[in-house]
């Protein structure tokens, strides 16, 4: 049913500008029948899958003018919300610029809810294009700007880990900081920083953490349900393995019993070298049988 | 003058200069079978006294008036446009029943990360899919303190949700060991013509403490407007019946209720991804309606007065 929809042909980019920035500020959607039980930039979606090749860049290129155009007082933050989702379904990356510059501007207005929760649909948009070019100086500007709304900075935090995974570190004081802020927040991002920047690039790079860095980011992966992440905390320090595969979760358990008992001694070594060795390297040894 | 107009909601039909317009958008609703299947629905809820008869009376002339205030607008829409600016009124119409029975809401992925999931606590990627991370973390389950304060509620973009029974879907699920063949018979089942072929759906389970205080009612064409497929019926057990996509019979059992809050006891779970597109018509939908419309019924136009008939019937008098 979705694929019946589709725009007038007349229509250029701009009145697509027209349509979107009316119908997201409460007017009224001049493109009638669109499903009512689907997000708004999904029904947009619908539209543009439906569409031939040519008039789908006529949609891509409206909806940027119309993030151009949007102002928070005339259109409101549901407008920006739509529209910075819209960009994300259509993968219209030529918005990188603009969700950039909306960040930025917004950082120096007062902070609301509303604002925040708009601006969040702005960065994981602009987080979903990464590594693309521009996005990274983007996420950067905003994730360092003297008024970054620290409710945000979990997501800039990983998007700019994803944008340069082995640079994580060299963010995790900023973030750290901007998180006292909101200190009972972001306790469930571990998996979103492990998707960002893969388990092995985390353990690769974790020593380049201060000792309370890597702390805190022990509390903060320690809602992360994968077992294949194993963290151990002790005198002598943190130490984090990584066992994507069952056989190697039994070899890396903490107390290898007898069934286990032709990898004890390897697991033995592994634990005694950490974390100065390569893990990864030590596990991908051990599972391929040397 | 759309707006203003919801003034007049209340203006008694009989002396209002409104009837052409009346007349006019229900001719209007007549040239597209998707018209033709909400009059079929309005009829139904005529015929059925489902809606307060000051209500239908006072509504189709604010249609009527909306309608043709805003010019270019297609005639089913403004059903929507109008209910909706005043949702207590006219969306979710008692009488309202006790579900009686488990109830799950089936959504496309993306909706329900759009409305519902918080970035700034989830910061996952906004892409055209859902990473299948953050799903997990969804099917797990949303610590409370992650879903936001009173208005992260369960709706589409309109006021209102459409459940069905989680009983149903769970014997669909027993039919169909594949997800996507499930998610296709689901959205066959349900009549969810909107979900194209890629949708990947997912199941809310609504906890059983919410069901106890769940209103549901039988939706009417108010409910369904001009987004959804929905043809109107309420069954003996006071639930409506989606549209089977494939035999335009009854499909399972659906019905509506205003937003309620999002809480860490719904479980969500996946189903899968629709494997085509459905395949269906508007007229054997109307077809197989308890009341269908092909033109207008003499029972609807007395309804709408003797001074209709006469000053305004037959359509060539309207122009």
């Amino acid at each position: 049913m979705l694929s019946k929809y589709s725009l007038n042909p007349q229509w250029t980019e701009d009145d697509v500008r027209r349509w979107l920035l009316t119908w997201f500020s409460g007017g009224v959607c001049e493109l009638p029948g669109l499903p009512s039980q689907v997000a708004q930039p999904v029904a947009v979606q619908a539209i543009f899958d439906a569409e031939q090749p040519e008039r789908r860049e006529v949609i891509k290129r409206g909806t940027i003018l119309a993030l151009q155009d949007w102002r928070a007082r005339a259109h409101g933050f549901e407008a920006v919300s739509n529209l910075a989702r819209i960009v994300a379904l259509l993968r219209a990356s030529s918005a990188v610029g603009v969700l950039g510059s909306i960040i930025e501007r917004e950082f120096d207005q007062d902070w609301s809810e509303a604002q925040s929760r708009a601006l969040s649909a702005v960065i994981a948009t602009l987080h979903g294009f990464a590594p693309a070019l521009g996005v990274e100086p983007a996420l950067r500007r905003a994730f360092y700007h003297q008024r970054c709304d620290p409710r945000l900075s979990a997501q800039l935090f990983i998007g700019l880990a994803r944008c340069n995974p082995d640079d994580y570190p060299l963010h995790a004081a900023r973030f750290l900081t901007l998180r006292e802020r909101v200190a009972s927040r972001f306790m469930h991002i571990g998996p979103a920083l492990l998707r960002a920047i893969t388990p092995a690039t985390l353990i690769e790079r974790f020593s380049s953490l201060s000792t309370d860095e890597q702390h805190a980011f022990v509390d903060l992966l320690s809602n992360t349900p994968s077992s294949a992440l194993n963290i151990t905390v002790s005198q002598k320090g943190v130490r984090l393995v990584w066992a994507p595969q069952p056989k190697w979760q039994v070899l890396l358990a903490p107390h290898p019993t007898a069934p286990t008992a032709p990898y004890a001694q390897q697991y033995q070594r592994l634990m005694e070298s950490l974390p100065q060795a390569n893990i990864n390297d030590v596990v991908r040894q051990m599972a391929s049988g040397h | 003058m759309a707006d203003t107009a919801v003034a007049h909601v209340d203006e008694p039909l009989r002396s209002a200069p409104d009837l052409p317009l009346l007349l006019r958008w229900i001719n209007a609703l007549e040239e597209t079978t998707a018209g033709r299947l909400m009059l079929t629905n309005l009829l139904h809820a005529f015929r059925t006294a489902r809606l307060p008869t000051e209500t239908l009376r006072s509504l189709m002339v604010e249609f009527a008036r909306t309608w043709v205030a805003s010019i270019g607008r297609r005639p089913d829409t403004v059903v929507e446009y109008v209910a909706d600016k005043a949702p207590t009124k006219y969306v979710c119409q008692p009488p309202t029943i006790a579900p009686g029975c488990g109830c799950s809401r089936i959504v496309d992925d993306v909706t329900f990360v759009t409305h519902n999931i918080d970035h700034r606590e989830l910061p996952y990627e906004f892409v055209d899919y859902v990473p299948a991370e953050l799903l997990d973390q969804i099917e797990r389950g949303i610590p409370a303190e992650l879903l936001g304060d009173e208005t992260n509620t369960l709706r589409g973009s309109r006021p209102l949700a459409w459940v069905t029974h989680s009983a149903v879907i769970a014997s669909l699920r027993q039919q169909h060991s594949d997800p996507n063949e499930l998610a296709t018979a689901v959205r066959n089942r349900l009549g969810l013509a909107h979900y194209w072929k890629d949708h990947r759906l997912l199941e809310i389970e609504y906890p059983s403490d919410m069901v106890d205080a769940l209103a549901i009612v039988a939706p009417t064409f108010i409910d369904g407007g001009a987004g959804v497929l929905f043809r109107a019926r309420t069954a003996p057990d006071g639930w409506g019946r989606a549209v089977d996509l494939e035999t335009h019979e009854d499909g399972l059992p659906g019905a509506v209720h205003a937003p309620v809050r999002l809480t860490a006891n719904f479980r969500v779970r996946r189903i899968g991804r629709v494997l085509r597109g459905p395949d269906f018509t508007h007229v054997k939908v109307i077809e197989r309606a308890e009341h269908p419309w092909s033109s207008m019924p003499s029972d609807l136009l007395a309804f709408l007065g003797e001074q209709c008939a006469q000053q305004v019937f037959p359509e060539s008098s309207m122009d």
